[in-house]
């Protein structure tokens, strides 16, 4: 808070990697404000001289010449000689400051601009010495881009001997403020007692400064402990690729649909269990993600309406949830340095509309959604989704619930693409999908139960997922993709914002985009995945995972592929009153 | 003076009993009055945004009425589904629940937990496998067909088209196996609780069988139907797992609308317009029966 006025409501991690306004910034640990102008796209041109690359600039300001302020953080500046183009400034040292478990240095670049380094102490070398010259660098992703130009420029909380006679006077003010400020997201406050030293010496300078300008403080217990434990210099790849993401001790939180990975099971361990000995980390894996839209409100809106954040870590919504979802800011943006595996994705699924870049969601499993057919029921052979539709078959279809296959289809068979939905082209549809449910067709709109219907014969034909028909027991039920198109679509990996440990997730996300691990997965699960070399992972490991690297189900065709369609992004309105429509419908 | 000791003691038992009711009503306030103002609130607002519980009040009556406009059928359709299961699982229940308490003697504990037994599984499970038993090609069409009672079985709506899957009469068929237990286990205990010198003082006066049970059984045993109906009927009528997995896709009811506005659509004004107008009409249906069966000293 500011003069009365909320700054910023979010999770430690939030406010101390991401923070909105510069006052967060100042007040929340120490933190190195570079005033500058943009540029070019992700490029900022300080104001004292070099031009820099940056991860990501500020919603809103891709304008060039736009004033912006670059945050870098005093523990992910490296000293070095070597200059690199678009990550590092030059200066001089003034003054080395040995603090224990770091080093301080207070540095002046060249239009004397100061800047706190912090250092490992062991790294502390003749090139560190008061005087000398050096050149200050950092990862790709360290530096944070705010809006507008800053009042302070260079170091902020650096008058050592101000901050140290406020926080002398002022040490049980300096109490209430931390737990006076009840935020729901602040974890329970820490006594500072509890700090390491030089975590609790920080967090004094941060609260002090607040003090003195008369603001009080949000959750500041967990960024003090992490900033102790951040120590060493700024390269060290744990500490500097968290990205704005939780990293901790805490476990890993996965959500995902049912039956959606190898279990550990006759003896043979699964995914999860080989990732977490793996990385040392305890992993909850919970499959109760049952239903995109009422998941979405149990797990994302009742958590993050209120300000909360979510217990999970990683969660697996199909992509039009996820498009939803990101919509809404409550997604992390991706730490692609800890995901160096993405190379080997399918770039069929990335880089959708709704998230240029794929920068917050990455694909888990793919499927097709086609015709199930009982030869036995039928009689004959059927080819296109319009045989749903056919006379002999009154009575005796299924249709899914999940509307965006059953629509999909629909408008294929229409004629219409269903990547490009319109208003006319979706209520085309929903009219024919409600004309042959009232004029009996339609025997029952299903979720995954139809697996039952088609196969003791209740149905003689019904929409169906590619990936159940594959393991279906009754060789009489086909799947066919349809003459006029599939619909394709993907589940998400994301990350939502304020994910306790979102550098555990991305390490999962690298695990599992690794062509082994990704066969070993797809053995079980029989879906398309969208990691490349899995097909020839499944041969190598012969007998029964060799059968499926043959399957066109699991490994579409060049020509399957130019069919297979996604459901394009609908705006939100009409998306509201498609649903609406749609659900009336089915009945659910 | 000596009333002084006196009007303390009377002092006290004035608010002793409100004291003691202090948890008990603090209970019923939170986890009944102010979910329900919550939810009338909510029934009257509009939606800001789809899926959050985000509404602004605006008194807007318009989403009790969309409940019979819109929905009536759906409405109407649920209620008469619950009565018919009811009756039936009333009707089965009273003479199982007669057998077992005055007939197996020793066995009474072994045949009330084969009662419960199956209800120790989901009752998700227990709808889906009637999927199968109800199947176009399953066990109790085979054995119609076999026994060639087809249209007789379409003649009395218990089919139709030869079909039970997906008809009035499979939602039924299902909410009567789910809450037979409901209807059977408050009968049993009324009925247990009859003494049984009540039976040898009416064969000691030469009553004949239909006569005792006439006038001394069922007259006993009224508290436990009654509880029975209830605890059939509330939540059969509210109940879409049936009707979503057996029932036919032309004929929705409306625990199914709530469930969809609610978790589908994210309407949450409508869905808690609708479910307050479903408690609103069972409360009435309720306290008619009450009237009716002459057990209203017993609500």
């Amino acid at each position: 808070m500011s003069r009365g006025r909320v700054e910023q409501i979010g999770t430690p991690s939030e406010i101390y990697d991401r923070p909105e306004t510069i006052f967060v910034a100042g007040f929340i640990g120490s933190a190195n404000l570079l005033p500058g102008k943009v540029s070019a796209p992700l490029k900022v041109q300080l104001a004292v001289g070099p031009t820099i690359d940056v991860p990501l600039l500020p919603s809103g300001a891709t304008g060039s010449g736009e004033d912006v302020t670059v945050m870098l953080r005093p523990e992910r500046l490296t000293p070095t000689v070597d200059t690199v183009a678009g990550r590092s400034v030059t200066g001089r040292i003034d003054d080395v400051i040995y603090q224990g478990s770091e080093t301080l240095l207070i540095v002046h670049l060249e239009d004397e601009t100061e800047v706190l380094v912090t250092i490992d102490p062991d790294h502390a070398t003749a090139a560190t010495k008061v005087g000398n010259q050096v050149t200050l660098t950092w990862s790709p992703d360290a530096p944070f881009v705010m809006p507008g130009r800053t009042a302070i420029v260079g170091a902020t909380g650096t008058d050592f001997n101000e901050v140290e006679a406020t926080m002398a006077g002022d040490l049980d003010a300096d109490d209430d403020v931390e737990g006076g400020e009840g935020h729901p997201n602040a974890a329970p406050p820490a006594t500072p007692e509890k700090l390491r030293n030089e975590g609790r010496r920080k967090l004094l300078i941060g609260s002090g400064v607040a003090i003195v300008a008369g603001l009080g403080a949000v959750g500041l217990s967990n960024v003090g402990s992490n900033e102790g434990g951040s120590s060493g210099t700024s390269s060290s790849s744990g500490g500097a690729a968290g990205g704005g993401l939780g990293q901790g001790d805490t476990d890993l939180n996965i959500i995902n649909w049912t039956e959606y990975i190898d279990p550990t099971a006759d003896g043979e361990s699964g995914t999860i269990d080989l990732f977490s000995k793996e990385f040392n980390v305890k992993t909850n894996y919970s499959e109760t993600w049952n239903d995109n839209n009422a998941s979405y409100g149990t797990e994302f809106v009742a958590y993050l309406e209120g300000g909360n954040s979510t217990p999970w870590d990683i969660a697996m919504p199909t992509y039009w949830m996820a498009a939803r979802i990101k919509s809404k800011d409550w997604l992390a943006p991706l730490p692609f340095n800890l995901i160096p595996n993405y190379v080997n994705l399918d770039e069929q699924y990335l880089n959708t509309e709704w998230d240029p870049g794929s920068k917050f969601n990455l694909p888990w499993q793919a499927g097709v959604t086609g015709i199930a057919y009982n030869i036995a029921e039928t009689g004959r052979e059927l080819t296109s989704v319009a045989d749903l539709f056919a006379p002999d078959l009154k009575g005796r279809v299924g249709f899914f619930t999940e509307m965006r296959d059953t629509l999909g289809l629909v408008m294929l068979e229409m004629g219409n693409d269903p990547r490009k939905p319109t208003e006319d082209t979706i209520n085309a549809a929903l009219d024919r999908i409600e004309q042959a449910k009232n004029d009996g067709q339609i025997r029952r709109f299903t979720g995954n139960d139809y697996l039952q219907d088609i196969q003791n014969g209740n149905f003689a034909a019904c929409i169906a997922w590619s990936g159940d028909i594959a393991q279906a027991s009754n060789p009489d039920v086909k799947f066919v993709f349809p003459e006029e198109g599939a619909m394709n679509w993907f589940d998400t990996m994301v990350i939502p914002i304020g994910a306790p440990n979102g550098v555990a997730a991305a390490e999962f996300m690298n695990y599992v985009y690794d062509p082994v691990n990704a066969a070993k997965i797809t053995s079980y699960v029989q879906y398309i995945s969208p990691v490349k070399g899995v097909r020839e992972e499944l041969e190598k490991l012969g007998g029964d995972a060799a059968a499926l690297a043959e399957n066109p189900l699991l490994f579409p065709g060049d020509e399957e592929k130019a069919r297979m369609y996604i459901f394009g992004d609908m705006p939100e309105a009409l998306d509201e009153s498609v649903t609406d429509r749609f659900t009336t419908m089915t009945g659910a | 003076m000596a009333n002084d000791g006196d009007d303390r003691t009377l002092k006290k038992a004035k608010w002793a009993p409100y004291l003691l009711s202090f948890p008990g009503m603090l209970c019923i306030y939170l986890f009944f009055v102010v979910p329900l103002v919550t939810l009338t609130k909510i029934a009257l607002s509009i939606r800001q945004e789809r899926g959050s519980s985000k509404v602004d009040f605006d008194w807007q009556w318009g989403n009790f009425s969309k409940a019979f406009t819109d929905f009536g059928d759906q409405f109407w359709r649920a209620l008469l589904y619950a009565a018919i299961a009811t009756v039936i699982c009333v009707l089965l229940a009273y003479p199982l629940a007669y057998f077992i308490a005055f007939k197996t003697g020793r066995w009474q504990n072994l045949m009330l937990g084969l009662v419960m037994v199956p209800f120790f599984t989901s009752f998700l499970l227990r709808t889906i496998a009637w999927q199968s038993l109800f199947a176009d090609n399953g066990p109790i069409l085979g054995v119609a067909r076999s026994l060639h009672v087809t249209g007789i079985l379409d003649f009395l709506q218990i089919t139709t088209d030869g079909k039970i899957m997906n008809t009035s009469s499979a939602v039924i068929g299902g909410l009567v196996y789910n809450f037979l237990p409901f209807a059977l286990l408050p009968i049993y205990v009324s009925l247990e609780k009859i003494p049984t010198n009540l039976f040898d003082a009416a064969n000691d006066l030469y009553s004949p069988f239909g006569s005792t049970f006439r006038r001394v059984i069922f007259p006993l045993s009224v508290p436990g139907v009654f509880a029975g109906t209830l605890l059939t009927f509330i939540p059969a009528s509210g109940d879409f797992i049936n009707a979503h997995l057996l029932g036919d896709v032309q004929k929705p009811v409306i625990g199914g609308v709530i469930q969809g506005r609610f978790l589908q659509a994210g309407d949450y004004p409508t869905a808690a317009a609708i479910s307050l107008v479903l408690m609103l009409v069972i409360t009435a249906a309720v306290l008619i029966y009450a009237r009716f069966l002459g057990t209203d000293d017993l609500v």
